[in-house]
């Protein structure tokens, strides 16, 4: 059940006027009925069977755990429940490879060979993240076990963002669950603007530029010099407006329930080295991999000094790479992130050891420079998320400067190459309306605040400007054929 | 000297800062340049200095200079 859907709005009717009915108390009630209601919906049993068993394991092995007596057994206990997790988790994301590579490598006869239908794990991975933090703030004693189990089930399966995240960590959010204030203007606005600016996103943006991507994706060896270019850079906005969109509409639908989720995008193109895009990009994620891969190792290893750290850094990225999929793009995505982001840091340890502190520069030529810089490297990654074959990923890189001579030497020469899928009237206007987005997107990162807050400082008439605005652009422009969330398939 | 002025003098020399004073309320975003990788270093050289060995929970669990500081005292205390 997506966002933007007359179901949904159905789904978010019932719910706002059952809370606004039921007593306080019994909030979390209507909240996690209609938090399985959303994610039955997607049509296979098994995922809803798979998050009660999540929930109960993680309900009680933190129970157990608070009340065992040794360090021991709480241990035990701890990895009972995260190995439950990431076995449910494991399953389900890996099974259908392990089988496809069975049956390529030991030939099985058509006859015997287990047929797998499509298997999905949407969402069960957002809510094994925050299982394992829930487990391992119980063990780390930063929290208590929840003893309510409405609460933790509530927490783990909370529909605005079950499917995509944002990832919550326990205590706030279960805090925030329990306070559940009343829904006033102030959140029905907030909430809407949001709505609408991530819609914007995804059926403005994101689907339109995904005609480019898609095209020249699907059909790399059809395709050369300034076609590629364009691809790669559609698809680096693709999976932007994409992913930022719909974290935009799941924050906006959870504040029309007046209850906060974490930002996930602090405009990451803009960052100056690849650690900055790390703490840009999918921002949950990055701190959950830190506070709970990074740190342990790093601090397990230590004595070794940079080297200690620098394994530690390529481990979380490769896990980072191996739990988008399975396959030799995405390990080679997280390992040349990784790479880049342990550079980073042998430079800063080489700068300090010379005696030099990190400079604070201000906006400038330099800092540009650096942003795109970064933002090509970030680009250059993306090639090897997108594609499941290495050897595309290879000759997309081997043929960006190929054949640009031709392809510049006319106009119209010119529109084939990177108007591809669109026409011209298309094309320019795809370019117009990326370009608000980048403008739009400008003014946000300058302010350092999300749209809704932007507006809500600004007067009435601005206010309802920007609101018609949205409106408008999403019936007038939103495209006819829309893409299926890119982050639905982690 | 107590616990806190030692930790101090550590800090002031992993950091390369003679300026900077300890509460137990100081976090790493108070303290310039204590990113992850000074982070390592800082460790070490605390249980370097007071001849502890800090456990992998212990390490994880510290939110505040206030914790490492009172995870210092209890191990000095037991020895």
């Amino acid at each position: 059940m997506l966002f933007n859907t007359p179901e949904f709005v159905v789904l978010m009717t019932i719910v706002l006027v059952s809370r606004a009915v039921v007593p306080q108390r019994y909030r979390w009630c209507v909240l996690l009925v209609a938090s399985f209601v959303f994610y039955a919906a997607i049509g296979r049993a098994y995922l809803l069977a798979v998050l009660s068993a999540i929930v109960m394991v993680t309900y009680v092995c933190a129970c157990w755990m608070d009340k065992a007596k040794s360090e021991t057994a709480k241990r035990v206990l701890l990895w009972t429940g995260i190995g439950v997790n990431l076995l449910l988790f494991g399953f389900l994301r890996y099974w259908p490879a392990v089988i496809a590579w069975l049956t390529q490598f030991h030939a099985l006869e058509s006859a015997n060979a287990v047929s797998v239908g499509p298997v999905t794990s949407v969402g069960i991975s957002f809510v094994v993240f925050q299982a394992v933090s829930y487990l391992a703030d119980v063990w780390l004693q930063r929290r208590h076990h929840e003893p309510h189990a409405g609460y933790l089930a509530l927490y783990l399966s909370y529909f605005p963002k079950l499917l995509q995240g944002p990832i919550e960590r326990s205590s706030q959010f279960i805090a925030q669950l329990k306070l559940n204030g009343k829904v006033g203007y102030e959140s029905i606005r907030s909430g809407l603007t949001l709505i609408a600016w991530g819609l914007c996103k995804k059926v403005v943006v994101a689907d339109r530029v995904a005609i480019v991507a898609n095209d020249v994706f699907n059909n790399v060896r059809s395709y050369s010099g300034l076609s590629l270019i364009a691809g790669v850079y559609a698809y680096a906005i693709q999976i932007y407006a994409d992913f930022s969109g719909y974290t935009d509409m799941a924050i906006g639908v959870s504040r029309l329930l007046n209850i906060s989720l974490t930002q996930n995008f602090n405009s990451p193109y803009y960052s100056t080295s690849m650690a900055v895009f790390w703490r840009r990009w999918h921002i949950t994620l990055m701190s959950w991999l830190q506070d709970y891969v990074f740190r342990p190792l790093q601090m397990r290893w230590r004595r070794l000094g940079l080297t200690g750290t620098v394994t530690a850094v390529l481990v979380v990225f490769l896990l980072s790479g191996v739990w988008h999929g399975v396959g030799w793009t995405y390990v080679a995505w997280g390992a040349i992130n990784g790479a880049f982001v342990a550079l980073g840091l042998l430079w800063d340890y080489l700068w300090k050891r010379n005696g030099k502190k990190p400079k604070r520069e201000e906006w400038g030529w330099r800092q540009a420079l650096k942003a795109a810089l970064t933002f090509h490297v970030v680009c250059l990654t993306w090639i090897f998320f997108r594609l499941r074959d290495l050897s595309d990923a290879v000759f997309i890189i081997g043929h960006l400067g190929r054949g640009i001579g031709p392809q510049v030497q006319s106009l119209t020469a010119f529109e084939r190459s990177v108007l591809i899928g669109m026409s011209r009237q298309g094309g320019l206007l795809t370019v117009a309306l990326v370009g608000a987005f980048v403008l739009v997107e400008i003014v946000l990162a300058r302010c350092q605040k999300p749209l809704d807050e932007v507006v809500r400082q600004k007067g009435f008439g601005i206010r309802w400007l920007v609101y018609a605005a949205l409106i408008t652009v999403i019936v007038v422009f939103a495209q006819a054929k829309s893409q299926q969330f890119v982050y639905f398939s982690f | 000297m107590d616990v806190m002025e030692e930790l101090t003098a550590v800090f002031r020399e992993v950091f390369n800062d003679s300026g900077i004073v300890l509460s137990d309320r100081t976090t790493a975003e108070e303290i310039e340049g204590w990113d992850s990788l000074a982070h390592a270093t800082l460790v070490l050289a605390v249980e370097s200095h007071f001849k502890i060995r800090f456990s992998q929970r212990e390490l994880l669990r510290f939110a505040t200079v206030g914790d490492m500081r009172e995870s210092i005292q209890q191990k000095i205390t037991k020895k």
